[in-house]
């Protein structure tokens, strides 16, 4: 029978453990034309891309590497419920090529055991063939593709070998569906499972089991009545209509039957909340009666498909794979032997840590000053393009200044990225949680969290993308809730100008150590030692419960795939440059927007429009080297700074600064600071420029081709010089300058983060509680800094 | 040669394993590096135990220590897995020094180390 038409498009779906190069497999199959994205409501990555083999257009799905097909979590739901043609966006899969690591075959063949069981056409690749034979592992491919009774092709993707031969194997396999079998449970199970089902019928539970998708799908394959479907139909297990499997007394689909067996297995409760939601309880006493049923044998039900589908697995492989005699220590076991040593291990990891610091800001530099060369050109152009006005201030100061700040940390993000993806893809950064494990246990967390916190040194945003790893939803939460607390790169412009102002050049020990160096430190250290109190805090308080057992893989090492390292760091910083382009520049276009408006000219002009006319006169008519012109210049100068913050003055923002002044007053800010604060609300390192604004530089007014030094160097006289309106009290003194420090070092002032925690929580809660437990303990904290440095060091 | 007993559960060769060593069965964090054993006995919630089953802590099958402590570095079939084991006992039967064991392998590991035991 013809299967697929020749103008549909056939789905394969790569399914395996982690780490047995299947996105090697996947990147070679389709090449870099792949598209990334998230299945809708959760952050498991999607990853889809196409091929064409002998005129046939495949398209290829990239899933989630898994163990086994047990799902205990929304991501594993969502890899099982592509594989079972329930997720909708996603088309039915024709094909699954199930990728197998040839030098941990038991492991590996266990998942295909389960696989088997799903009655798809089913393609195992093996990889890593070359590291098996190196440990004089041989296997008998012929032997292993009878004992399963699924073609088996050797792969080796990195060098492009046996790709023709899979692609063959795919597109005859879909021509043959086979019969779902379940070669490796127990009679009991099974029988089990179909009385489960026919309960649970009677309830008028069955309906539930997977629902939420497998109406779409029914509804998809209503619409697409393609094929594929009528290939299962044909076959005698094709996709009932559900409504006969909740009517009862009909044989469910092989769908339903997977999920009751899996529900039967499934000790977590994960999938009872899953489908029966308020009938939990109902559904789980039907399910808890099979249990009983299946203990009485003897056997406990979670070791029931665990032993038996490995005892079918040793079956498999009796006549397949042949070990080595004596197994000498491999090149990993030799390499591990150093560099997991705990003296020695800890020493080179701390060594491979700092190069990669070192790197990030180091190496990233030129690059971020080409950019911000060119967002400061762009600017100066623009200045000259667009007339003076509302759209003139928008584009300078709204949209070139965000974004462009924002910018400037790509390459930073990229080098970072590069070095955890070339870490991670030769197989050190699994080694580095096991080397953290021990210090991430004290504060509950596990060493799976240590990679994006490092990450967040230079920027949360990475770091929350990273937490992706960690498969315990709390562990994962609470990382992403702390990440931010790390003194990322934004922060360093916002201590430099102010450490530079305000605190003395005191040099200790034989000038070794620095005050200035100190207080830096000092900043680094807020932020992990308040990290450390809100991790502990929360697990207390929010994710109560003992700390799941920490299991990690660690892969063999390996050189690692340029092509992989590429494609990783293009995703992250594509991602990245998409948030900076939308979410900041709106932000950004907002703040700008209340920076700006109302604008009333009349009003905010009027009182300095004599003096200004006066001054233009006399410059008019002074001769060209007269001595006066410059006093006169400088006063003009003068003038329209102050109109300038005058209008900040008049605008909605100054407005609500002023308001809001009694609140930053306990800090010791007067209402610029506490305005420039607010206004950084997009991205910390704006209140840098902000500040400028507010304390009459006339920001970007100015000169954009004046050198930064000098311009620095005057917002540092301003600064200094800035006095409380009315008063000749300065309003900046080191007791401020610290109140301010402290609260950078702990506020949430970041838009681009807040939008990664709604995506990556994909709630709206989380967000907003990161935001407003940070922005509380900045507040108290740099009022007990000011407070207290007030007392002891005075005004 | 086939010695697929080697990694995999078998309930007739756990046996002849478990005739073969004279010691109690010891938790997996009594033991040392190099140290190799017979996984008897996986306790653990139904969860916890599931997953650390499927990959590849289960009963009878061969664990070899890399490095001991919590958290550790043990070899199960062929990976090598990072294990913090706060809630579960792992009970381990010890294959002697010196003792032909489940495979036939030879157990130099142990040999360099030295450790007599209770033999």
């Amino acid at each position: 029978m013809s299967v697929a038409s020749e103008k549909r498009c056939i789905t394969v779906a790569l399914l395996g453990n982690p780490n047995t190069g299947k996105s090697t497999l996947f990147s070679a199959l389709v090449g870099i034309y792949q598209r990334v994205g998230n299945y809708p409501g959760v952050t498991v990555e999607k990853r889809t891309g196409r091929f064409r083999y002998q005129g046939r257009n495949f398209e290829a799905v990239d899933l989630p590497g898994l163990y086994s097909l047990a799902v205990r979590s929304r991501d594993e739901l969502v890899a099982v419920q592509v594989l079972l043609g329930q997720e909708k966006g996603v088309p039915p899969v024709d094909v699954i090529v199930c990728v197998v690591d040839a030098s941990n075959l038991e492991r590996n063949i266990y998942l295909v055991g389960q696989v088997l069981g799903l009655g798809i056409p089913t393609v195992v690749a093996l990889t890593m063939v070359d590291v098996a034979q190196r440990r004089g592992i041989s296997i008998d491919t012929e032997a292993l593709c009878r004992a399963l009774g699924v073609p088996v092709v050797p792969v080796q993707a990195h060098l492009s070998k046996g790709l023709e031969a899979l692609e063959e194997a795919i597109s005859r396999a879909v021509e043959s569906p086979p019969e779902p079998r379940s070669p490796s449970l127990p009679d009991v199970l099974i029988a089990e499972t179909d009385r489960l089902a026919e309960r649970l019928a009677e309830k008028g539970l069955l309906a539930a089991v997977c629902r939420e998708r497998a109406v779409m799908h029914v509804h998809d394959v209503a619409e697409a009545a393609s094929p594929s479907q009528e290939m299962t139909a044909d076959d005698g297990n094709g996709v009932a209509d559900p409504s006969a499997a909740a009517s009862g007394g009909v044989r469910p689909d092989w769908q339903t039957r997977f999920w009751v067996e899996r529900l039967l297995l499934d000790q977590s409760g994960f999938l009872q909340n899953q489908f029966f939601g308020k009938d939990a309880p109902v559904a789980g006493r039907l399910i808890q009666e099979a249990r009983a049923e299946i203990a009485a044998r003897g056997v406990p039900v979670y070791e029931i498909e665990v032993e038996s589908r490995y005892r079918w697995v040793a079956e498999v492989l009796r006549d397949v794979v042949t070990y080595p005699e004596e197994d000498e220590g491999t090149f990993t076991d030799r390499l591990d032997a150093v560099l997991m040593h705990r003296f020695w291990g800890t020493l080179i990891f701390a060594l491979v840590m700092t190069v990669m610091f070192q790197a990030v800001f180091r190496a990233a530099e030129p690059f971020s000053q080409a950019i911000d060369w060119g967002v400061q050109s762009l600017a100066g152009l623009a200045s000259q393009a667009i007339p003076t006005g509302a759209m003139h201030s928008l584009v300078v100061d709204g949209v070139l200044s965000g974004v462009g700040a924002v910018l400037t940390f790509v390459p930073q993000i990229a080098i970072l990225f590069a070095f955890i993806a070339v870490l991670e893809d030769c197989g050190y950064i699994a080694r580095s949680a096991y080397l953290m494990d021990r210090f991430m246990a004290r504060i509950g967390l596990s060493g799976k969290s240590f990679i994006p916190m490092l990450s967040s040194f230079a920027c949360a945003v990475p770091g929350i993308m990273a937490t992706r790893t960690i498969e315990n939803e709390r562990d994962r939460l609470t990382t992403i809730l702390i990440a931010p607390l790390m003194t990322c790169s934004a922060r360093l412009p916002v201590y430099g100008l102010l450490i530079y102002v305000f605190i003395p050049d005191h040099r200790y020990l034989w000038g070794m150590v620095s005050l200035r160096g100190l207080v830096l430190t000092g900043l680094y250290a807020i932020g992990i030692g308040v990290a450390v109190v809100v991790a502990l805090l929360l697990k207390r308080v929010f994710f109560r419960g003992s700390p799941p057992s920490f299991v990690l893989e660690l892969p063999a090492y390996k050189f690692p795939s340029p092509r992989t390292v590429f494609l990783r760091v293009w995703e992250r910083v594509v991602v990245f440059v998409r948030n900076a382009g939308t979410l900041i520049l709106a932000v950004s276009i907002v703040v700008w927007a209340l920076l700006y408006y109302p604008h009333n000219a009349e009003i905010v002009e009027a009182p300095y429009a004599a003096e200004l006319e006066q001054l233009r006169e006399r410059l008019d008519h002074l001769p060209a080297d007269a001595p006066d012109r410059q006093s006169v210049q400088a006063r003009l100068a003068e003038l329209q700074s102050e109109i300038q913050t005058a209008y900040q003055r008049q605008s909605w923002m100054g407005r609500l600064g002023r308001l809001m002044e009694p609140v930053f007053r306990p800090l010791g800010w007067d209402w610029r600071i506490g305005t420039a604060v607010v206004a950084s609300f997009p991205a910390r390192e704006v209140v840098v420029a902000t500040l400028g604004v507010m304390f009459n530089l006339g920001g970007s007014e100015s000169d954009p081709d004046a050198a930064s030094e000098q311009r620095a160097g005057e917002l540092h006289a301003r600064l200094q010089a800035a006095v409380w309106e009315g008063t000749d009290r300065p309003v900046f003194n080191i007791p401020v300058a610290l109140s301010i420090m402290v609260f950078f070092a702990l506020c949430a002032q970041c838009a681009a983060t807040l939008a990664v925690i709604r995506r990556e929580t994909n709630s709206l809660f989380w967000p907003i509680f990161t935001f407003t437990y940070m922005t509380t303990l900045a507040y108290c904290a740099a009022l007990v800094t000011y407070q207290v440095g007030f007392r002891i060091l005075g005004g | 040669m086939i010695r697929p007993s080697e990694r995999l559960p078998d309930p007739q060769l756990l046996e002849s394993a478990m005739v073969r060593t004279a010691a109690e069965p010891l938790p997996l964090s009594r033991l040392r590096a190099g140290d190799r054993g017979i996984i008897v006995e996986l306790q653990a919630n139904g969860d916890a135990a599931h997953r650390l089953q499927e990959i590849g802590l289960c009963r009878g099958r061969e664990i070899r220590v890399f490095r001991p402590g919590n958290p550790c570095i043990v070899h199960v079939g062929g990976s090598k897995l990072c294990l913090r084991a706060d809630h579960v006992q792992i009970l381990v039967e010890l294959i002697e020094p010196g003792v032909v064991a489940v495979g036939g392998r030879r157990h130099r590991h142990r040999c360099r180390h030295g450790r007599g035991g209770a033999d």
